[in-house]
């Protein structure tokens, strides 16, 4: 009788890793919105429309009232992205670049994709400056074109060329630079001022 | 009849060798798909024939293993000879490998006619062997269709151990560490034993590395299937449930171990491992030189399994009732549940412990919570649901089945060499896909399923399997994968120098960017600054040279680690080195594995103040292809 249910339990594990196994390949085969470039200096997100988005830490900036106070990594002293490692180092799904400005400051940047469409970014920035209520963390992400920002409830999205990208933080403000290519996030200065946010790219 | 079919197919082979030579004369062979194929597949195999043959034990166990010392005692008399006759090794050394397969047919035929003597015992023999390697040949020519690309390397590994068969065949140097032989191997990690085998694989009889490491890649799961359908065999004593036994071991693809992937030292410890484990008959003594055996084969992960073999003899051999099995169960569970919330909670010995090597390689080499909690679980995907089954039953069972106890151990053991996190803990995981799984079908084929159940069982486990390893050998692939699409660590544009040193062999050492001075080393058996491992100082100061070529930073340069002493050295300017001072492309330079295999980037101008700096110390740029200037 106990091995006629465990029959049971094998047949329905089996089908229920059938299921994921589907799920996982449906995933790693769908074509997706996006594609990660993640050499050189920065981070680009290479888009269907022939457009990208770029994150790039020597853009990183510390404002206060009185305006800017300095940029944490414009000269970087230690680059290190995983995409270009061999396979002695484990792989994981995820791309990170990490930057050091002579150890003082240091700042992860990584990129998630969930799906064909959705990627999480994290940013963990570690510096050193006096607190001071007024002073926040700002980082800029980079579009190839001018586009016009548009806000609807906690989000801020752009339409350009049959693309829509948004961009949903989270505690996050939004500004948006002069000349309309880039989106500017800023959250209040902390010794490690993560930005946590989720970007939606849809295209046609 | 099996017999006559394997007789059959082996005369086959040899006459199509004949033709081949009448034809095509001897240089056909080092291209030649069948002939690598045939030398791969003999050299392999020939310890279970030396085995069975010679010393009338069985062909897969402790003495197979044993038999794999005849490699090295053939390459010690090799040396006699060439010491006694006065000729160098490199025209010894390729009728080492003639005599090995000649060897193979001697002792292939006496194993069918002296057999044929005392009853049919070796048809029974070539039976199971088919058996066992009829799941491995679907296997393998399900990753030449769907995976691998045609004559594709890709391990990077296979490249740095040719460098040591290239300084034994073609500079008489005699080592028993690789690093006496060759300036790639930073740590030594096991004797020469392995090389030699890969010498008579592939360069001391000269056939072309690049196919043979291809070739190796699809025939090393055929030759491990014997082993494993043995150890199947041993605990199901079922033929299907075996052959389903092969096929899922191999459908494990171990990110790190590379169980039945790559031919490499620490997979030659596992497939010695598994024929050793396969005995039944371990004793003491046999136990002893077993350890010896396996941490020759690799100082690390030789070790890792022979405790493995030490506990299965100390402890789970002596585990008398069913509530010892129970207690030993409960230990192994809280064991891992301890080291895996340690490791959530912070600890790890390459953080704590072994914070020089980190320094030296740059970065921490293990992925840490959450993230090695979901590169562990994608080692066997959905599957690990199935395991965890096995493994929850056999706690509840009032059996006490001995191969469930030893593969859970080992799958416990290595779970917690993972999380305990040393360098390359991913190494640890050796191994892993075998284990689960015996601990699969040992379960499965207790639950006594009629013929067609466990035919529907069987096939949607090796679709769900078949679908994991896809998906993870791919992943792996990646980093393989150059800016044309082509999935392969030789990208055609590196071929350029390859031919030229061929062509202009050097005395002096190239100094390049990590991975060019991987190939030259490997393919052209020239000297270089330590290869993909040059030290993060010195590809530092190379940078700084080729941004500012002043005699301050070519000073910079000249003091870096491990550079050559004497002016013997040579700069090769690659499209590498190129764009990364083009675009400030620096994250080579911080960690020892980080390397760009593209070489791309057209060198449109080379820098006129490198130009004359390099003439003031007497060397100008020769112009080998768009992609390669040499400074000599």
């Amino acid at each position: 009788m106990k091995t006629f249910y465990l029959k049971i339990l094998v047949a329905i594990l089996i089908v229920f890793s059938i299921y994921i196994s589907v799920v996982n390949f449906n995933k790693y085969n769908q074509s997706k919105n996006f594609q990660v470039l993640n050499q050189r200096q920065s981070i680009i997100l290479q888009l269907p429309n022939s457009e990208y988005l770029e994150i790039i830490a020597k853009n990183d900036h510390l404002e206060n009232e009185n305006g800017l106070i300095d940029n944490p990594f414009s000269s970087n002293t230690k680059v290190q992205k995983n995409s270009n490692l061999e396979n002695s180092i484990v792989r994981t799904n995820i791309d990170t670049e990490y930057i050091e400005n002579r150890e003082v400051s240091t700042r992860l940047a990584r990129i998630i994709p969930k799906d064909s469409e959705n990627l999480r970014v994290e940013i963990y920035a570690n510096t050193q400056y006096t607190y001071e209520e007024s002073l926040r963390y700002y980082i800029q992400l980079d579009y190839s074109n001018k586009v016009d920002f548009k806000t609807n409830q906690d989000k801020i999205y752009f339409l350009d060329n049959g693309c829509t990208v948004s961009v949903v933080g989270e505690n996050t403000k939004y500004a948006v630079s002069d000349n309309n290519q880039s989106l500017i996030l800023s959250r209040p200065y902390e010794p490690e001022t993560i930005f946590k946010f989720n970007l939606n790219i849809k295209c046609k | 009849m099996f017999d006559i079919l394997a007789i059959t197919i082996n005369i086959g082979a040899i006459a199509y060798f004949i033709f081949s030579l009448i034809s095509g004369g001897f240089d056909s062979f080092s291209n030649n798909y069948i002939f690598i194929g045939y030398i791969i597949f003999s050299t392999l195999t020939l310890p279970n024939l030396i085995s069975k043959v010679i010393f009338r034990s069985r062909i897969v166990g402790f003495t197979s293993a044993l038999c794999f010392l005849y490699f090295s005692i053939l390459f010690g008399i090799s040396i006699l000879i060439s010491k006694i006759v006065g000729v160098p090794l490199s025209e010894i050394l390729p009728f080492g490998s003639i005599f090995n397969v000649i060897l193979w047919n001697i002792l292939f035929m006496l194993f069918i006619l002296l057999d044929e003597k005392r009853g049919d015992y070796s048809e029974k023999i070539i039976k199971d062997i088919l058996s066992a390697m009829f799941p491995a040949i679907l296997f393998s020519i399900f990753v030449a269709i769907f995976i691998r690309e045609p004559n594709s390397v890709v391990a990077l590994d296979y490249l740095q151990h040719l460098t040591v068969t290239n300084k034994i065949f073609y500079n008489d140097i005699i080592c028993i560490l690789p690093g006496q032989c060759s300036n790639l191997f930073l740590q030594e990690g096991y004797t020469t034993f392995y090389h030699l085998i890969l010498g008579y694989i592939t360069t001391f009889i000269q056939t072309d590395p690049i196919k043979t490491f291809y070739v190796l890649d699809l025939l090393l799961p055929i030759v491990a299937s014997i082993p494993l359908y043995y150890i199947f065999k041993k605990y199901t004593a079922n033929t299907m449930w075996s052959q389903l036994g092969v096929l899922l071991s191999l459908l494990v693809f171990v990110m790190g171990g590379y169980d039945f992937i790559f031919f490499i030292p620490q997979t030659f410890a596992l497939l010695l491992f598994l024929m050793i484990f396969k005995d039944r008959e371990l004793n003491l003594p046999k136990l002893i030189i077993a350890t010896i055996l396996l941490i020759s084969s690799h100082f690390i992960i030789g070790t890792f399994l022979s405790v493995l073999l030490w506990i299965k003899f100390l402890v789970i051999d002596n585990l008398k009732n069913r509530k010892e099995v129970k207690i030993y169960y409960l230990i192994l569970l809280l064991s891992l549940f301890f080291f895996v919330l340690a490791n959530i909670a912070g600890f790890s010995v390459e953080k704590l412990i072994q914070t020089d090597s980190v320094k030296v390689i740059g970065s921490l080499t293990n992925p840490y919570f959450p993230n090695n909690l979901e590169t562990f679980a994608l080692i066997l995907g959905p599957s690990w649901i199935l395991i965890a089954l096995a493994y929850l039953t056999n706690l509840f069972e009032k059996d006490t089945n001995k191969s469930s106890i030893i593969s859970a151990t080992f799958i416990v053991i290595s779970i917690i060499c993972y999380f305990l996190a040393p360098t390359y803990a991913n190494k640890f995981t050796i191994g892993i896909g075998v284990f689960s799984s015996v601990l699969l079908i040992s379960f499965l084929s207790s639950l006594n399923w009629k013929f067609f159940p466990k035919l529907f069982i069987s096939i949607f486990l090796v679709g769900i399997y078949l679908v994991n390893f896809f998906i993870q050998y791919n992943s792996y692939l990646v980093f393989y994968t150059q800016s044309d699409g082509t999935v392969s660590a030789i990208t055609k544009e590196d071929q350029a120098i390859v031919d030229y040193l061929k062509e202009n062999p050097t005395n002096e050492m190239v100094i390049s960017d990590p991975y060019t001075q991987l190939i030259v080393a490997s393919l052209t058996n020239t000297d270089t600054l330590e290869a993909q491992y040059m030290q993060l100082d010195t590809r530092h100061n190379l940078y700084e040279y080729l941004k500012d070529p002043n005699s301050e930073t070519y000073e910079g340069l000249l003091t870096s680690t491990s550079f050559p002493s004497d002016d013997n050295f040579v700069i090769l300017y690659t499209s590498r080195l190129y764009k990364a001072v083009k675009f400030e492309d620096t994250a080579w330079i911080y960690n020892i594995y980080s390397l760009s295999i593209n070489n791309t980037e057209k060198i449109e101008e080379v820098d006129q103040k490198l130009i004359e700096d390099q003439q003031r110390t007497n060397k100008k740029p020769i112009y080998i292809s768009d992609n390669f200037v040499l400074f000599k």
